[in-house]
């Protein structure tokens, strides 16, 4: 049977490209140090993985680093603006300040990792550098982030939030009633939906009857933008826009990045849903990274400014994963830390020392099948 | 000692908060000029002002998870559920979002979600329900 064309199938083909006048030559070669370290991380993950040190699912966010950074970068860390990532969002929360070696302990659910191997991947956050750790109910983040910006408001603040979702969550209940709250709250919140075509292997088609995501805002009676998300200044003054709007008062603005997800849902999704050729397609014509540093080169750069940022998210990189790989593993004991005010006094069978095969039993029963990884 | 009813209780329990700390406010639905369907919150909208007792959309999910955010920043939320039957369209919130918040993430959540239970209004099966039990099986939840 033909496989029938996707809205994703074709790249963008977006009016605007971002004219960028008011970046200095350091912040626009800043971007593209993110957008370089965004996927350079990922493929150092994708080796961790192959390794086997990557405890659960590595999620890609290559061909999205654009609109994650670009996004990200419109925020203002000098005033305490916070944002809530998603799962293909890490160049965010790089911007954000999220450090290398934190990823990628994380992803090896190290002890000293930031939720001490309680939460994989980029499930975490930090309220003091401004981010907040998602969880993978999708579109939960947009009523948390509500009440986050509510506050800044009932306090006066200057302070703006941004969450992002997919074209997936738009879809969820929880998006839905969070912006609609912001919206009536008038909550200095931007949403941006961050469209790559697929939620898992779901179309956009059989996501929503609508004929652009940014249509939703109407219903809101917000203000409603939409961008190429794989041009990073496109990204950045979209956003930029948004977050001036609520920081001025003028309550939320829901904005669709058009991007595509050059990646399986994470890395075991062999992608046999995608039509043929389509993400040959985007490689070839769309790259965020290959069509940033064509501009960068057409204006006052030369192949030496970015090599020398190529190399020093090398060093970064290489740092940060022999740090990681030195961690120890999170200890047994501290799993139950933390859920009850008086914790079992007698250790959990599986934990107890020198009797594997307790483990076999309790928690590899054969009637579960192989799911070991 | 003075006699009062629950219901009274509770309402002087939240003025009490409310004056000692401007952290605390209130959110639910119709309970700012219309004091609550069981007017617990009488009186709180004319003291405090709608900025600290909001009247919210039907949406349990975004009153719950909106609280949870602004406890993240400091604040001191107390949600009402206008009968608790209609905590379970906020039941993800509850128990993946808040319960889970400082185990997962070390992100604090200091917040209250209360609403009326049981029978005798004469409301049928959607209003008279006693579902606490239920978010027993939650770590993370405490219930009082």
């Amino acid at each position: 049977m033909a496989r029938s064309g996707t809205a994703a199938s074709r790249p963008a083909k977006l009016a605007h490209a971002g004219q960028s006048g008011d970046l200095s030559r350091a912040q626009k070669l800043e971007l593209y140090y993110y957008m370089r370290l965004t996927r350079s991380l990922e493929e150092r993950l994708v080796n961790l993985y192959r390794q086997t040190k990557v405890i659960g699912g590595l999620f890609r966010s290559l061909g999205q680093e654009a609109d994650a950074v670009g996004s990200a970068y419109a925020l203002d860390r000098s005033k305490g603006d916070v944002l809530s990532p998603l799962i293909r969002n890490l160049g965010s929360m790089l911007v954000q300040g999220a450090k290398p070696n934190e990823i990628i302990k994380q992803y090896m659910a190290k002890g000293d990792s930031p939720t001490r191997g309680r939460e994989l991947n980029i499930h975490y956050g930090d309220l003091v550098r401004g981010f907040i750790g998602q969880i993978s109910h999708l579109g939960d983040m947009v009523p948390v982030m509500a009440g986050v910006t509510l506050s800044f408001r009932m306090r006066k603040q200057d302070r703006v939030g941004l969450v992002y979702v997919g074209d997936g969550a738009t879809s969820t209940g929880a998006f839905h009633e969070g912006i609609n709250f912001a919206a009536v709250q008038k909550c200095p919140l931007v949403v941006i939906v961050e469209n790559n075509g697929y939620a898992y292997s779901t179309p956009l088609s059989k996501q929503t009857a609508a004929k652009q995501l940014v249509d939703k805002a109407i219903g809101y009676g917000i203000a409603g933008e939409r961008a190429d998300g794989n041009d990073v200044i496109a990204s950045y003054e979209v956003t930029k826009r948004a977050v001036d709007r609520a920081r001025a008062g003028g309550g939320v603005t829901l904005i669709e990045l058009v991007t595509y997800r050059r990646k399986g849902h994470a890395e075991h999704d062999n992608q046999s849903y995608v039509p043929a050729g389509e993400i040959d397609r985007w490689a070839g014509e769309n790259d965020p990274i290959d069509r940033y540093v064509k501009r960068l080169l057409s204006e006052d750069f030369d192949r030496s400014d970015l090599a020398s940022v190529d190399a020093r998210v090398k060093k970064e990189i290489d740092q940060a994963t022999d740090e990681a790989e030195a961690s120890p593993m999170p200890d047994p004991t501290d799993t139950l830390v933390g859920i009850y005010a008086d914790p079992p006094t007698v250790a959990p069978l599986w934990f107890r020392e020198g009797i594997k095969s307790a483990v076999e039993v309790h928690e590899r029963p054969a009637s579960w099948g192989t799911h070991d990884v | 000692m003075s006699e009062a009813t629950y219901l009274e209780a509770i309402r002087e329990a939240l003025f009490e908060e409310m004056e000692r700390d401007e952290n605390v406010f209130c959110l639910g639905e119709d309970i700012g000029a219309y004091g609550g369907a069981f007017k617990v919150t009488e009186g709180l909208m004319a003291k405090y002002g709608e900025q600290r007792v909001i009247d919210t959309p039907i949406s349990e999910a975004a009153i719950i998870g909106a609280a949870a955010g602004a406890a993240h920043m400091g604040m001191r939320p107390v949600c009402e559920m206008q009968f608790i039957d209609f905590i379970s369209t906020g039941y993800d919130m509850l128990t993946n979002y808040v319960a889970t918040a400082r185990y997962r993430a070390m992100l604090p959540c200091p917040m209250v979600v209360r609403g009326p239970s049981g029978g005798y209004v004469r409301g049928g099966p959607f209003h008279s329900q006693n579902p606490e039990a239920a978010f027993l099986h939650t770590p993370g939840l405490k219930i009082v």
